[in-house]
């Protein structure tokens, strides 16, 4: 039966196109798979080293989410539209986070644990398959970044030489 | 003959079923892929695709030995590695286009077997679970080469001192290639 959390939810969600191409049963299925979770300014939602046990969309509000990445080093994202997925990846694996999140102001987000996503996907149920779909435009882009990475650092070895150097001075 | 089949299809999956890729499938799921692959057979010294073609599918080498090639920004070839019976070649093209990253011929006689990325994504649109676990096998996998990378990365700029020599050193023989070249 629908409550205030649907209604929330689909006021908030439905122009994105994950959750338009839902079907309102489907789009109720998840929300009752979610858990609703609202931050409070500065609220941590995930920190670096910690297990990540699930994933999140964001309802409302604004998060920053950091993390250090070298040779760069700390790069931070803004996150303010709703139904922006976030930490996707930790519904296939409990992996340490590499990053965190911090509300930057009061925010409301869904919280999916991979336990319920597993039993889900289990049961078969087209929604589970729908945030796999979801996840492989993620892993495209995940890859991406990795081979840049991997090609920035090893692929460049006099600009990898530079900044090594100037670390070595400077420290 | 259908003896032959049937021992083939079971000869087919269990090659799948040694591959950490598919072991989440169930036996079911394992013939439905088996049952959207080709099999192919290469002659030695024949390629299977060229660096910059366009990634369509995905191939598990069934036997004999494949070699992964590239041309380096030198112009030269570098072999990257040889590969043998129960490797995944190109697991991401079934999600992924874009252009191949290096050339893989056969060394001597080969049978690959070929999961298209057309034949995938009908699997998907059809919506099979198979297909759904093969995505998160990827997920797994790219997950953990992600964090491979991240750490070989991080070792490199936390110990500066400790890796100069090896770059110092990369960066020569690239020159002194460039003076051949």
């Amino acid at each position: 039966m629908p409550t205030d959390r649907h209604r929330l939810a689909r006021e908030a969600l439905r122009t994105r196109p994950f959750f338009d191409a839902l079907s309102d049963e489907e789009f109720d299925r998840l929300i009752d798979a979610c858990d609703v979770r609202t931050l409070a300014p500065r609220e941590v939602l995930w920190a670096v080293g910690r297990q990540g046990q699930s994933c999140y969309v964001l309802i409302s509000g604004r998060l920053e989410q950091s993390l250090t990445r070298q040779p760069v080093g700390r790069k931070v994202t803004q996150i303010d539209r709703p139904g922006t997925f976030m930490a996707l990846s930790y519904l296939v694996k409990p992996w340490r986070h590499h990053s965190s999140a911090v509300a930057l102001e009061r925010s409301v987000v869904l919280k999916l644990d991979r336990e319920r996503f597993e039993a889900m996907f289990e049961a078969g149920d087209a929604v589970a398959f729908r945030l796999v779909d979801e996840l492989a435009e993620a892993l495209v882009q995940e890859m991406r970044d990795a081979n840049e990475r991997l090609h920035e650092v090893f692929g460049n070895p006099a600009e990898t030489l530079r900044l090594l150097r100037r670390r070595t001075r400077n420290a | 003959m259908s003896t032959t089949i049937t021992t083939r299809t079971a000869d087919l999956r269990a090659v799948f079923e040694s591959l950490e890729l598919f072991q989440t499938l169930s036996a079911a799921e394992v013939s439905e892929v088996v049952g959207a692959c080709t099999v192919e057979a290469m002659e030695a010294q024949t390629t299977l695709f060229e660096q910059g073609d366009e990634s369509d599918a995905l191939y598990i080498v069934r036997s004999g030995t494949l070699e992964v090639a590239a041309v380096s920004p030198l112009g030269e070839k570098v072999v990257l590695a040889t590969l043998g019976e129960g490797t995944v070649v190109g697991e991401m093209s079934l999600i992924e286009g874009g252009p191949r990253s290096a050339t893989v011929s056969a060394v001597d006689e080969v049978e690959v077997l070929k999961l298209s990325r057309a034949s995938f994504e009908a699997m998907r649109r059809a919506g099979s679970k198979a297909a759904y676990k093969i995505i998160l096998g990827l997920a797994r996998t790219v997950g953990e080469r992600r964090r491979q990378t991240d750490e070989r990365v991080q070792e490199v700029f936390l110990d500066p001192d400790d890796h100069i020599d090896a770059f110092e050193s990369q960066l020569h023989d690239m020159l002194g290639r460039l003076r051949k070249a």
